[in-house]
């Protein structure tokens, strides 16, 4: 099983409130066009010194049921059920922000975030929400993915303005999960390892399984996306509600490829900060 | 007097402007709280669709409305051009619950040798953010606020009411619920950025918090979500007076 194949078949139809609020953005009601944004002050000029226009914020969000699965207690293995929702529900959430972008005629999405809350008001149920700011090139130029949709990033604006310095571009946020059951130990074992120091193997093994498939994961989303690098990977490790040996390994980053050749356009100054 | 620090006051003598005072706008308002879906403001439901309040979000936003009118009335009698480094603190009172208490407080500043503006700007953004707007051509020119207030019935929220106790599936009800209540807060944002003449907005937050509330009719316990988006309105003036220029700061390297 590969999340990925857990794609989403159909986007949903944007609701009616936010077609309407995007058309309002474009000034298709007779009224001025104007943006909004999340971008703070630095990132939003920064952004705009690449000459990129933004356009409006952008949101996908989805309540997502998290299913159930069991497992023996001494067995270290992938809960694949867990894994599939996790994937499913933040990828809903990506193609509905993405169906946003697209409806504002984007080229791309920046500062990406990608947010998990569980709710008391249902059992397992999570909202996903991805969320960012559209943007469009002034000089047009090809800035969507090799599959025509608008590029992703989770950069900030001004890593975003150093990455285009450098001559590459991102092509989309790309992420790869696995939730995995770390086994216990048996009582006689654990009593026989107690008030010493040694390397767990089974645990060691299991967090090295879990973080290789996740980073794995996120590898093939880049390759999918014809990528050249993944830049600023994080990997994120969350029990979220499932106790102490279920850990979700989440690796997300911002797959590039070279827009134009040659080095960097810009020689950074080197300047001593007088700040203690 | 200011309510930021030195390096803020620097900014704002360097911008060309000089701080006048410490401005505020505040107001408590008695408001009645949904009741749930069959409560004060809401209709009785006969779909899982979610319940728009849209009484309740008026009410919210006039509150909002009248806070401001008094940060822009004090701004004016201290003969400020602005309010910059607007803070927003909104609470229900812990001794009264059903009063709102919205309180926005700022740095009124002011151009000694420019004439008054009939209606003062007011800005979310420090003045070091305020003044990199200015020399890249930028100008804030007020804070725009959107609200939404949303029922999820308790039903259209329930796995085991939706046929999915174990298994993974996407909850059409509360999902529908929660882009409505962003959808409105931004429509809402979008509506009072577009009264300020703004060409768009910086550092908006869309906030979504949410409360256990009946259903009625013995349905239990839905949800209400609140919505609310704040940031701060700008408008291009002219070209930038400087470029971007990049430098490697050794502040904070242990090496």
């Amino acid at each position: 099983m590969t999340p990925s194949d857990d794609s989403v078949s159909a986007i949903d139809d944007l609701p009616a409130e936010a077609i309407t609020r995007l058309r309002q953005l474009e000034g298709v009601d007779g009224a001025r066009p104007l943006f909004t944004s999340d971008l703070s002050v630095n990132e939003f000029l920064l952004i705009e010194d690449c000459d990129f226009e933004p356009l409006g914020l952008v949101v996908g969000s989805s309540i997502y049921h998290v299913g159930i699965q069991v497992v023996r207690w001494t067995s270290s293995r992938e809960l694949d059920v867990l894994t599939r929702a996790m994937y499913h529900a933040r990828e809903l959430a990506m193609a509905r922000m993405e169906a946003e972008a697209d409806e504002l005629k984007a080229d791309g999405i920046v500062g990406v975030r990608l947010d998990i809350r569980f709710y008391d008001w249902g059992r397992n149920l999570a909202e996903f929400m991805a969320i960012g700011t559209a943007v469009r090139h002034r000089k047009g130029g090809s800035w969507k993915t090799p599959a025509g949709k608008p590029f992703t990033s989770d950069l900030t604006g001004q890593d975003f303005w150093t990455l285009l310095q450098t001559g590459q571009r991102p092509v989309a946020l790309v992420m790869g999960n696995c939730v995995y059951h770390v086994a216990h130990r048996r009582m006689l074992k654990a009593l026989s390892q107690a008030y010493r120091n040694l390397e767990l193997p089974n645990f060691t093994q299991a967090l090295y399984t879990a973080r290789e498939l996740a980073m794995e994961r996120m590898q093939h989303e880049a390759q999918q996306a014809q990528a050249e690098g993944v830049v600023g990977v994080q990997i994120i490790e969350k029990n979220h509600i499932w106790g102490h040996h279920a850990i979700e390994f989440f690796a997300i980053g911002t797959a590039v490829t070279r827009y134009r050749e040659g080095g960097p356009s810009l020689r950074p100054r080197l300047m001593l900060n007088l700040d203690g | 007097m200011t309510t930021r620090g030195f390096r803020s006051l620097l900014a704002v003598l360097d911008a060309g402007f000089e701080p006048v005072g410490v401005a505020m706008g505040a107001v408590a308002f008695q408001m009645l709280r949904p009741g749930g879906c069959r409560g004060v403001y809401g209709a009785a439901y006969t779909t899982s669709d979610p319940v728009v309040y849209p009484t309740y979000e008026q009410a919210l936003f006039d509150t909002w409305t009248a806070a401001v009118t008094r940060l822009e009335a004090e701004a004016v009698r201290l003969g400020a051009h602005g309010v910059v480094g607007v803070t927003v603190k909104q609470e229900w009172l812990p001794g009264a619950p059903s009063v709102l208490q919205f309180q926005l407080t700022g740095s009124a500043v002011r151009v000694r040798t420019v004439a008054p503006l009939a209606r003062p700007f007011l800005s979310m953004l420090s003045m070091e953010q305020t003044l990199k707007l200015l020399l890249r051509g930028w100008v804030p020119c007020g804070v725009a606020f959107g609200v939404a207030a949303i029922h999820i019935h308790k039903w259209g929220s329930s796995a085991f009411w939706q046929g999915n106790t174990f298994t993974n599936a996407e909850m059409a009800s509360p999902t529908a619920g929660m882009q409505l209540a962003r959808s409105r807060a931004q429509h809402g944002f979008r509506q009072s950025l577009a009264s300020c003449k703004a060409d768009g907005a910086v550092g908006a937050r869309v906030e979504l918090s949410n409360q256990t509330e009946s259903c009625g009719g013995g349905r239990g316990m839905g949800m209400r979500l609140e919505g609310r988006m704040v940031g701060t309105g700008v408008v291009r003036f002219g070209a930038a007076a400087v470029p971007v220029d990049a430098y490697l700061s050794l502040a904070g390297s242990k090496q």
